[in-house]
């Protein structure tokens, strides 16, 4: 993950949409994104993977749930449920979509904050590479 | 989830008869020409069944699940022969249901340990319970086993359990079982 003030990447033009989760302020490429929801139900499948939340079902189609805090942090004990209704951003990862419980949607950073600097109060955020991060799980 | 009726083909293709039952939370599902018989039972059996001549491996998928162990009465499904006979404790049987093949969706592409084995997909079918006012409508998820990769696992980890002596659970005859 790359950690840098949101005002200030290396390729402009790409929009990033920023959350919360826990103490965490992260960003995700929007164009990775599919879409945002809130969910009221998770089927728990057994899983050997220790950051498996299970399966949710959002009009229709069915997409795997992760813990997306256990997944970064590298945690090899039990997922973090999350409490229900849960927001879930559903996003798109090199070998399909699947979803994760944020706590806060922020913004979306547009082109045109690019290149500005940025505001002292600005926080800065992580950054998603979703492919690294699917290699790592 | 109201399991029972028919999850249709958009083209009109071949239709799968399920069984449905729960297990914990979820609703799963195996082709109900492969029920050789369904029997009450204790949660607490292990070991074997003989039925029509043939031994049934009693399998508990909680063990395997992870889930805590149930104390209470649940139902027996015995699928399959021969070496893969197995006697399976599901929690209750929920009814039959008609699937259309081309809606078996593979697991979520990270499912990619064992429960490759366990599980050979899913069907999003219907919320019924929408229809009376509660439950969002979004369908629910019926999961798919296969029987087979759940004994397979079973035995590897009761095998992995088996005292030094290399004595082997009872049979489950008697008490616990009615037809």
């Amino acid at each position: 993950m790359k950690r840098m003030a949101a005002t200030r990447r290396a390729d402009a033009g790409r929009e990033l949409l920023s959350f919360r989760l826990g103490d965490r302020l992260l960003a995700l490429p929007c164009r990775r994104v599919v879409r945002v929801a809130r969910i009221t139900s998770i089927v728990p499948l057994p899983s050997d993977l220790p950051y498996n939340l299970g399966i949710v079902v959002h009009r229709g189609v069915a997409a795997g749930l992760l813990d997306l805090a256990g997944l970064l942090d590298g945690e090899r004990g039990q997922a973090r449920a999350p409490t229900l209704p849960s927001l879930v951003i559903f996003a798109r990862f090199p070998r399909g979509v699947a979803g994760f419980p944020v706590d806060e949607l922020l913004d979306v950073e547009g082109p045109e904050t690019i290149g500005k600097a940025p505001a002292p109060e600005s926080p800065a955020f992580e950054v998603l590479d979703l492919d690294a991060l699917e290699s790592t799980g | 989830m109201t399991t029972s009726g028919t999850s249709p083909s958009r083209s009109g293709g071949p239709l799968d008869r399920l069984l449905t039952f729960r297990i914990g939370e979820v609703v799963y599902g195996v082709e109900a020409s492969a029920i050789r018989a369904s029997m009450a039972a204790s949660s607490s059996l292990r070991g074997q069944v003989p039925f029509h001549g043939e031994l049934f491996t009693l399998l508990d998928p909680r063990l395997l699940f992870d889930l805590p162990t149930l104390d209470r009465d649940c139902r027996a499904l015995l699928l399959g022969g021969g070496d893969k006979a197995v006697a399976l404790l599901v929690e209750e049987v929920l009814g039959e249901l008609e699937v259309a093949r081309e809606r078996v969706q593979s697991l979520p592409w990270h499912f990619g340990g064992r429960e490759q084995l366990w599980f050979r997909g899913l069907v999003v079918v219907e919320d019924r319970a929408a229809e009376n006012g509660w439950g969002d409508g979004d369908g629910e998820a019926l999961v798919l086993l296969r029987p087979a990769g759940l004994l397979a696992s079973y035995r590897a980890l009761l095998a992995s359990r088996r005292p030094a002596n290399g004595a082997s659970e009872p049979y489950a005859l008697g008490g616990g079982w009615e037809p």
